[in-house]
């Protein structure tokens, strides 16, 4: 569907349920995505199914990320809280396999989906929430373009304690100014 | 019926006799859909709506459709809204909230309208914000309390301020209000943080 240099971002299937369960349910892994509640496999086809209709509605845009190389799915990323008035939404990505992390594909997704939507969505900002704990995360935002701009002070309940959570922001124009090669596909 | 000065529109009036969350000027109450009709006139006014999210006009039955959802998600804890009564004379001056409630991370996002100009700057919205708080702090059991305003809203950004919220940050250009793009402020209170008094 959205094609990188080491990427594909695609349509979620019913068939990368057993794929996502392999990880999902590792509390290491969701770590940085809320309380660790076990996941069952019919409710993560219902999940799966619910990326598809709300993305007919035009809430949320969800996609697998998928290795050019040899087709294997090694997280999801998607675009939620879709405002029509305001043209925003929110940001949200997870590579499941470990093995793949620091590699810069979580980069290269974040990118592309950026790219998706400024140019296909009609968006004028696209924002995020980290968790402060997680700087490998802050600093691939920061490496593609985000910017700080707001704290949730004490907001995430995690390992006992309170901790702050971060909201980074890009703007359109500073997409286009960084990535003026963003359509129709990104040539790096 | 008397009113405090000839210019209240007598069907301000509510019929309810709760007293719940009580101050010296107004009340926090349950809605009722006795509400419905006094909200409608209020609310349909761009004024009103100026800073809050959704400018489309409500039908009454919406506003009741509404009022219905608040005492569904009050049961759930999902969220908390309450009708903002003045005491003496009574009458109906806005609603307030809290919602978006967090029950592990313990948090709630606050809302608060005083739908007509009259009765601004008269103290009742910062009275409404302090039992709204107490409310959210001591009942609820909250730890940290947040809320959403436009840039250009310096009378809310004030009173916030005044009753003992952080300036937090921003999202940037994340409204269209008004014909441009404008930045809505973040705020935020933890329980520490709360006077009481």
């Amino acid at each position: 569907m959205i094609t990188g240099n080491h990427l594909i971002l695609r349509g979620l299937e019913l068939s990368d349920t057993d794929e996502i369960l392999k990880h999902f349910n590792n509390v290491e892994f969701r770590r940085f995505l809320g309380p660790p509640l076990p996941v069952s496999k019919d409710e993560e086809e219902q999940w799966i199914r619910n990326t598809w209709e709300n993305r007919k509605k035009g809430f949320e845009y969800h996609f697998g990320i998928e290795l050019k190389e040899n087709h294997l799915l090694i997280g999801g990323c998607s675009l939620f809280a879709v405002h029509q008035i305001n043209r925003s939404a929110e940001l949200g990505i997870a590579i499941w396999n470990k093995q793949y992390w620091s590699k810069g594909y979580g980069q290269e997704a974040i990118r592309l989906l950026l790219g998706y939507g400024f140019n296909f969505l009609n968006l004028h900002s696209i924002y995020l929430l980290v968790n402060e704990d997680n700087p490998r995360a802050i600093h691939a935002y920061e490496k593609v373009g985000f910017t700080h701009s707001a704290r949730h002070r004490e907001s995430i309940f995690q390992d006992g304690i309170f901790k702050d959570t971060l909201l980074m922001d890009i703007l359109e124009n500073e997409f286009r100014k960084l990535y003026p090669n963003s359509y129709p596909l990104f040539t790096e | 019926m008397n009113f405090e000065n000839s210019t209240q529109i007598p069907t301000l009036y509510s019929r309810s006799n709760q007293t719940m969350f009580k101050g010296t000027k107004v009340q926090l109450r349950s809605l009722e859909l006795d509400d419905a009709a006094v909200i409608n006139q209020l609310y349909n006014h761009l004024e009103a709506r100026r800073f809050l999210d959704d400018i489309s006009p409500l039908s009454q039955e919406d506003i009741e459709e509404w009022i219905r959802t608040t005492w569904e998600s009050r049961k759930a804890h999902r969220s908390y809204f309450f009708i903002i009564e003045r005491l003496k004379p009574k009458q109906i001056l806005g609603v307030c909230g809290l919602f978006a409630i967090s029950p592990i991370n313990q948090k709630a996002e606050l809302m608060i309208a005083i739908y007509n100009k009259r009765d601004w700057g008269k103290g009742y919205g910062t009275e409404a914000l302090h039992l709204l708080l107490k409310f959210g702090f001591q009942q609820l059991n909250l730890h940290r309390i947040l809320l959403f305003t436009h840039d250009i809203n310096t009378r809310a950004q004030h009173i916030y301020e005044q009753i003992g919220f952080k300036p937090s940050g921003r999202r940037r250009h994340a409204s269209f209000f008004e014909g441009t793009y404008h930045d809505i402020l973040l705020y935020d209170m933890l329980v520490s943080e709360f006077q009481a008094d």
